[in-house]
C-alpha cells in the first residue's frame, strides 16, 4: 500500500522499472490522488538514460559475458581450486584476492593440503629383477629338485654298480665265450696251417692247454679277463719270435681299447691265432689313481639296459678292480652332469660366485670295498 | 614393459607407493609386504602394462592389496595407532604440521587415502577413481568432505589457541 510516507521508494523502483504491473498501477492511482507529487515522479523518470544514448561500440561485451559466467565463489569452489580441478582458476583467484572473507577461507583450506613428505623404501634391491630370472620361490624348488635328483642318481648308481649281475657277470660270461672260441679256433688253425712245423705245433698245443687251464682256473675270478689278456700277450710274443706268417689288422689297436672292444677283439684274435694286445692307458695324474693303470670301459653296451642312467664311458681300474672313473668331460654330457650343472648354477646365483670359482670335478664310485 | 622398464619403476615409484601405503596403514612391515606384492604383480603382468601407466597400475594394485589386508586383519585400532605413531614421530615438528597430521588422522581410511592420492601424488579425480574403484562423483564428494573435516579441525585448534 503506497502512503505519503513510503511513496519515494515506490517512485524509485518505478523509475528503475522494478515494480510489478500491479504495483505500477498502484503508483498511478497514488499520483492521481496526489497530483502535486506527479512532478517529482517525472523528475525521477527524467534521470533515466536512453539506450539510444549509449555508444555500443565502446562497450566491452566480452568482459561482460565472461563475468556473467563466473558462478558465485563458494567453499566448494575453493576446494575445487585447491584440488586443481576448478574450471576458471585465474578468475576465482582474482575474486579471492578482492574478497576478504574468501581470502581467509582460502588460506584456511590451504593449510589442509598435505606437504610433500619424503618416505624412502629402503629395500628396493629386493624388488629389482632380471629378465631371465624367475620368482625366488622357484629358486628354492630348483635347488631342492636338483639335490633330490643328484641324491637319487648317486644312490641308484651305487646300487646298480654293486649288484653281482653287473660287471662280474659280464666279465665271466665274456670269458666263457672266449674260452670256447679259443679251443675251436686253435683246432682249426692246427689243421689248416701248413707253414707251422711240428715243434711249433707242440708249443702251440702247450700254450693252448696252458691258456685253457688258466681260464678254467680263474673262471670264477673277476680278473679272468685281465689274465686272459696277459696270456694272449705271451702267446703273441712267442709266435712273433717264430716268424709266423699271419698278419692281423688288430695289431693296430688303439691305445684306448674299451671293454667291449676287448671282448670283440678277443674273439677275432681267436679266430685268427694272432693275439691282440691291449694297450694300457697312460697313468693319470689323479692322486687316487696314480698307482694304478686304467682301462677305459665303454658301458653303453656292457650295461645296455641301463645305458642312459649315468654315463656311457668310464674307466676301470685294472689292478685294484675297485674304481670306476668318469671323466669330467664325459660327466658334463651325462644326465648326472646336467644335474650337477643345475646345482652349480643354483649355487652360483645364490652365493654370487663366478664361473671360475666353481668347478666340476670328476666323480669316483667305489665298486667293491677291500 | 621390459625388465629395464620394470626396474626403472622400482627406482621411481617404490618410495611413492610405500609412502602411500605406510601412511595409510601406519605399519612398516605390513606396508613392505604390500609393496613386495604390488611389484610382484607388476612383474608378472609386465607384458600387459604400458610403461606410462605403470605408476597408476602400482597404486591400484597396492591400494587393493591394502584394502584386502585391512579387511583380513580387521585392524579396528588402526586409526588410534596411527595417530599415536604420528604424534610420536612428529613430536618435534612444527605445530601446524602436527595439527594437519592430526586432522588427517581423524578422517576415515578411505578419505585419508583419497587425500593422500590427491596431495602427495597429484592424481586427478578420474585417476583416483580408477585406482580406488570409485566413480567420479564419489571421489569428488568424499574428498570435499575430507577437506572440510580437516578445515574444521584446524579451525577448532586455532580457536583453542
Amino acid at each position: 500500500m503506497i502512503t505519503i510516507n513510503n511513496y519515494e521508494d515506490y517512485f524509485l523502483r518505478y523509475t528503475d522499472a522494478e515494480l510489478s504491473v500491479e504495483e505500477m498501477d498502484m503508483v498511478q492511482v497514488f499520483i492521481d490522488s496526489h497530483p502535486e507529487l506527479g512532478e517529482e515522479l517525472d523528475a525521477l523518470i527524467a534521470t533515466r538514460i536512453s539506450s539510444d544514448e549509449i555508444e555500443i561500440s565502446k562497450v566491452d561485451f566480452s568482459s561482460l559475458l565472461k563475468n556473467e559466467k563466473i558462478e558465485p565463489v563458494t567453499i566448494g569452489t575453493l576446494i575445487e581450486l585447491l584440488h586443481e580441478e576448478a574450471d576458471q582458476p585465474k578468475e576465482i583467484l582474482a575474486k579471492i584476492e578482492s574478497n576478504e572473507v574468501l581470502s581467509k577461507e582460502w588460506n584456511l583450506l590451504l593449510k589442509t593440503k598435505l606437504e610433500d613428505e619424503i618416505v624412502v623404501f629402503t629395500d628396493k634391491q629386493s624388488l629389482y629383477r632380471k629378465e631371465s630370472s624367475s620368482r625366488p620361490v622357484l629358486y628354492m624348488w630348483r635347488i631342492a629338485a636338483a639335490a633330490v635328483f643328484v641324491g637319487l642318481m648317486l644312490l641308484g648308481g651305487y646300487k646298480f654298480f654293486t649288484k653281482d649281475s653287473g660287471i662280474t657277470t659280464e666279465f665271466v660270461n665274456a670269458d666263457v665265450k672266449v674260452k670256447d672260441t679259443v679251443l675251436a679256433q686253435e683246432k682249426a688253425i692246427a689243421s689248416t696251417s701248413e707253414n707251422i712245423d711240428l715243434p711249433n705245433r707242440v708249443d702251440e698245443q702247450k700254450e693252448k692247454s696252458t691258456l685253457e687251464e688258466t681260464i678254467n682256473g680263474k673262471e670264477q675270478n673277476g680278473k679272468t679277463e685281465r689274465l686272459l689278456v696277459r696270456e694272449t700277450k705271451e702267446v703273441e710274443n712267442r709266435k712273433q719270435q717264430q716268424n709266423l706268417k699271419f698278419n692281423s689288422p688288430l695289431e693296430k689297436n688303439s691305445p684306448q681299447t674299451n671293454y667291449n672292444q676287448i671282448v670283440k677283439e678277443e674273439n677275432k684274435v681267436l679266430q685268427n691265432p694272432i693275439v691282440a694286445s691291449v694297450e694300457k692307458k697312460e697313468q693319470p695324474k689323479n692322486d687316487v689313481l696314480k698307482k694304478t693303470e686304467i682301462i677305459d670301459v665303454d658301458l653303453s653296451t656292457v650295461f645296455a639296459e641301463n645305458a642312459t642312467s649315468i654315463a656311457t664311458t668310464a674307466s676301470y681300474n685294472d689292478d685294484e678292480s675297485t674304481i670306476l672313473y668318469m671323466k669330467a668331460s664325459k660327466l658334463k654330457d651325462s644326465k648326472l652332469g646336467m644335474a650337477f650343472g643345475k646345482l652349480k648354477r643354483a649355487v652360483k646365483s645364490k652365493i654370487g660366485l663366478s664361473d671360475e670359482e666353481i668347478s666340476l670335478k670328476p666323480i669316483e664310485i667305489n665298486l667293491r670295498s677291500k | 614393459m621390459t625388465a629395464k622398464n620394470y626396474n626403472d619403476c622400482v627406482t621411481s615409484y617404490a618410495d611413492n607407493v610405500y609412502r602411500f601405503i605406510y601412511k595409510s596403514l601406519g605399519h612398516e612391515e605390513d606396508a613392505k609386504d604390500i609393496i613386495q606384492l604390488s611389484f610382484e604383480k607388476l612383474w608378472i603382468h609386465r607384458e600387459e602394462v604400458e610403461e606410462e601407466k605403470a605408476k597408476s597400475y602400482l597404486f591400484t594394485v597396492a591400494y587393493r592389496c591394502m584394502i584386502d589386508h585391512i579387511r583380513k586383519s580387521k585392524r579396528t585400532v588402526l586409526g588410534v595407532s596411527i595417530s599415536e605413531n604420528r604424534m610420536s614421530t612428529v613430536e618435534n615438528s612444527y605445530a601446524t604440521k602436527r595439527v594437519i597430521e592430526e586432522s588427517l588422522a581423524t578422517l576415515s581410511e578411505q578419505q585419508k587415502q583419497l587425500v593422500m592420492l590427491k596431495d602427495y601424488e597429484g592424481y586427478s579425480y578420474e585417476e583416483i577413481g580408477e585406482i580406488t574403484g570409485l566413480n567420479l562423483s564419489q571421489v569428488k564428494v568424499y574428498l570435499h568432505r575430507a577437506r572440510l573435516s580437516m578445515r574444521n579441525y584446524i579451525v577448532k585448534y586455532e580457536n583453542i589457541l
